[in-house]
């Protein structure tokens, strides 16, 4: 059973693993299909019309079948590379070593927001930018520059979320108030949340449609998953996904989701509610 | 790979212009005649006011907001520009996000596209 770790605790050859096997995805045409794919929900995905990948309560099952065909992408180049997460409410700096040259590199520069140093730094000819909405083709942070958000989530801001005593509520949206789905996902309460935070605070790439551009999209969404697995075994007597029974644009517990069923492939997320059937995080008993 | 990837994101971006150049002279005028903005069908609570207009330079960027005719695929009403280029943008909630600024919320289109420039830093829209 693969075992996802606390990216703080990589091993140097585990970190140096798991940046090479995101180079060589990339240098065999792997990875930007998960770019597309992800663009192509984010323009989709509206409030009142057929929402899947978010503002909806399929967020955490399509990004959890998400994050394992990337897994097993990564895999496919070394068996034995899981992903990481970052559990950003303790590792908050931007000196922090998340963002050292030997793993994800640092911020980007004031003038265009290119990242200068690490693997993915332009220079180095290893990461270009094919999915982008603008001219530049190199990998863009403006970590910290967000005025509205200078700062990462605090444990205080996942803590509201854990304590959702529900999974999700109608209108199944980005107006959902109270539920686990849309305070961690991060609309509620004014747009606050940890998971949209996150995004805003890296800035750059992870601010725009195109995010999994940035490597750091998988470790924040590792982390956004184990939440969800932390939610579930703290309400064990609620219903760990919901709507139960259809409702018009919302992907119910038993109804396949896109853009797994396009290609003939039934994801449901009743298949994805238990994460220990596919991996399990270093927490795990 | 690479290339067929980059020739699709192209492709889609000049779809999405042609439509919107050949769409909105049209709204424009319907706008117009009818005296009232055409809004969104399906987006009424967004345009309910009916959208502003706007053309105007931005830190050094043409920005503009053109009506629309409103309630078609990804049609809210108003199609905005940056120098020309079009930025995709849609509601969220109770205001707008943009490609470029997905995870913030801004309380209009006008605000959205000013967010753009901002985060464009110089270069255009593809």
């Amino acid at each position: 059973m693969a075992v996802r770790k606390n990216q703080a605790k990589l091993s140097k050859a585990e970190r140096r693993d798991f940046v090479e096997a995101l180079l060589e995805l990339k240098r065999r045409g792997g990875y930007d299909k998960y770019v597309e794919i992800h663009d192509r929900f984010v323009m989709s995905d509206l409030d009142d019309r057929e929402r899947t990948g978010h503002v909806s309560p399929s967020f955490l099952p399509w990004h959890r079948q998400f994050l394992l065909d990337f897994e097993r992408d990564l895999q496919s180049v070394n068996p034995a590379v899981t992903l990481p997460y970052w559990e950003f409410t303790v590792n908050r700096s931007q000196s922090d070593p998340i963002f050292a040259a030997d793993f994800l590199g640092g911020n980007g520069r004031e003038r265009d927001a290119q990242v200068m140093d690490g693997p993915f730094a332009y220079s180095g000819g290893r990461w270009p930018i094919y999915f982008k909405a603008d001219e530049r083709p190199f990998l863009m942070r403006e970590i910290g520059k967000n005025k509205g958000t200078p700062q990462l989530p605090t444990a205080a801001t996942v803590e509201a979320a854990l304590a959702a005593p529900y999974y999700d509520e109608a209108p199944w949206n980005s107006t959902s108030k109270g539920g686990f789905r849309n305070l961690v996902e991060g609309w509620a309460n004014g747009n606050t949340g940890p998971h949209n935070a996150v995004h805003r605070w890296i800035g750059g790439h992870m601010n725009t449609g195109m995010s999994p551009n940035d490597p750091v999209f998988w470790l924040l969404h590792c982390f956004i998953d184990k939440l969800w697995a932390e939610w579930q075994k703290r309400h064990p007597k609620v219903p760990p996904y919901l709507p139960v029974t259809p409702v018009k644009d919302i992907v119910a517990l038993d109804q396949p989701m896109k853009p797994w069923i396009e290609q003939g492939k039934r994801v449901v997320p009743a298949d994805l509610i238990d994460h220990k059937k596919f991996y399990k995080y270093d927490t795990d008993a | 790979m690479s290339d067929l990837t980059r020739r699709r994101m192209l492709g889609r971006t000049a779809a999405v212009a042609a439509g919107i150049a050949l769409a909105a002279p049209a709204a424009q005028a319907m706008a117009a005649d009818a005296g009232t903005p055409a809004t969104g069908h399906e987006h009424d609570h967004h345009t309910g006011g009916g959208h502003q207009p706007f053309d105007e330079v931005y830190e050094g960027r043409r920005i503009e907001g053109r009506l629309t005719a409103g309630g078609g695929h990804h049609d809210f009403g108003i199609a905005v520009f940056v120098d020309g280029r079009p930025l995709h943008i849609m509601p969220r909630g109770n205001g707008w996000i943009s490609v470029m600024n997905h995870y913030e919320v801004f309380d209009s289109p006008y605000e959205v596209t000013r967010a753009a420039v901002r985060a464009l830093r110089g270069v255009n829209l593809v």
